[in-house]
């Protein structure tokens, strides 16, 4: 087995992989458990993977099933997310205003949980990952135009989810 | 609607066109561009990294020595360093005893030992003082791991006694608990466990091929003078 090789896969696409799964799980420490469960499938599966393959897509995919595993696990205890975090350095506004922007960035998160895992990791990996919709079919094991599919129905989704009243977002 | 879809196309990358403002991509992006952060993602590829590198240690790489000036030896190599040497005319009945000290998956390979070998074999004829493998002493006791590391520290030349060995890893009354573990050194000439004597100024024992004769061959090799013991 090529360990170099491997090693090497690992420096090349393991922060994006990382980053991939933090936007699956929204959650540092949980998204390290999955990267190590992705890496460790990947490990595995390395000696049979063919000589050329695209690695970068079938890290997706592992990375993909290991996430939607996970999430899987976790809906029954969903932990609450906070999405303060990421708007700390937002700055100016009024308190009101960031309260408001708060809510409605909890708002759009829930609806992103709340869509169809394909839906959800397709748009992902073609908006924040710049995949391919032929690399999106191979990291979700489905065709090109049901990747494509896939990103479309899922803002489509989101629309519709957003265009109710905040109470009646579907968990 | 249309005008959604169109704006959803530019902001995707898959059509031509400047992306509109719109207040659910925007949320998106706020969201989602940023991150986990580069702190985080380093102390996450390092978590990775050490847990391949647990399951890498498993696989050992062994091949045989045919013709050394001590009869034919058996080497096998962890991604951590050297794991074995062994006075062996049998490689395969040498990786099966391996298997049974480590989680190990044995793998003949030429290629992955040679450079270790190359070593073992330099140091043999004379064309190397000292070895630069690093040692995996996984699988043995702590009290097997301080006799050898121990041992390692008598330089090529000198010799020290069994005794000598147990006051030095703090155990003045363990000389005979040194020779057994010396008896059991995974990585003999390498682990230079025949610099170690008896304490009446005997040879002691040798486990290897050809016992006290292969011993004195090494010592002499170093340039150790013995007495006629």
């Amino acid at each position: 087995m090529d360990y170099p090789l491997f090693e090497s896969m690992l420096s090349s696409y393991g922060s994006e992989i990382f980053a991939f799964l933090w936007r699956m799980v929204r959650d540092g420490a949980e998204a390290e458990d999955c990267l190590q469960e992705t890496f460790l499938r990947a490990f595995k599966a390395f000696p049979r993977v063919e000589a050329g393959a695209n690695y970068r897509a079938w890290l997706y995919a592992i990375a993909n099933n290991v996430a939607k595993t996970y999430l899987k696990r976790r809906a029954g205890s969903e932990a609450r997310l906070s999405v303060l975090e990421e708007n700390r350095s937002d700055g100016g506004g009024s308190v009101e205003g960031i309260v408001e922007r708060h809510e409605e960035l909890e708002l759009v998160q829930t609806a992103v949980r709340a869509l169809p895992h394909k839906q959800r990791a397709a748009l992902m990996l073609r908006k924040y990952h710049g995949l391919e919709y032929s690399e999106i079919a191979g990291a979700l094991g489905c065709s090109q135009a049901s990747a494509r599919a896939n990103v479309y129905q899922g803002l489509k989704r989101l629309r519709t989810l957003l265009a109710r009243e905040p109470q009646r977002v579907e968990q | 609607m249309e005008e959604d879809d169109r704006a959803f196309g530019a902001w995707l990358g898959d059509a031509e066109g400047t992306v509109t403002a719109h207040p659910l991509m925007e949320a998106l992006d706020r969201l989602y561009t940023s991150g986990p952060g580069p702190g985080r993602t380093q102390q996450a590829l390092e978590g990775a990294r050490e847990m391949i590198r647990r399951v890498q240690s498993e696989v050992v790489y062994y091949d045989s020595l045919a013709n050394t000036p001590v009869g034919p030896l058996f080497i096998a190599l962890s991604n951590k360093g050297i794991v074995a040497l062994e006075y062996s005319e049998s490689a395969t009945a040498s990786a099966g005893r391996l298997r049974q000290r480590g989680n190990y998956e044995l793998v003949h390979s030429r290629e992955e030992v040679s450079h270790a070998a190359r070593e073992v074999m330099d140091y043999l004829e004379g064309r190397r003082a000292d070895f630069d493998l690093p040692l995996d002493l996984t699988g043995l006791t702590a009290f097997q791991r301080l006799v050898l590391l121990a041992v390692v520290g008598v330089p090529r030349g000198k010799v020290a006694t069994y005794a000598e060995i147990a006051r030095k890893i703090d155990r003045p009354r363990a000389a005979r608990a040194v020779g057994q573990a010396l008896r059991r050194n995974p990585i003999p000439i390498v682990i230079p466990c025949h610099r170690v004597l008896a304490s009446d100024g005997g040879l002691g024992g040798y486990t290897g091929r050809g016992g006290l004769r292969t011993k004195k061959q090494l010592l002499s090799l170093e340039g150790v003078r013995l007495g006629t013991a």
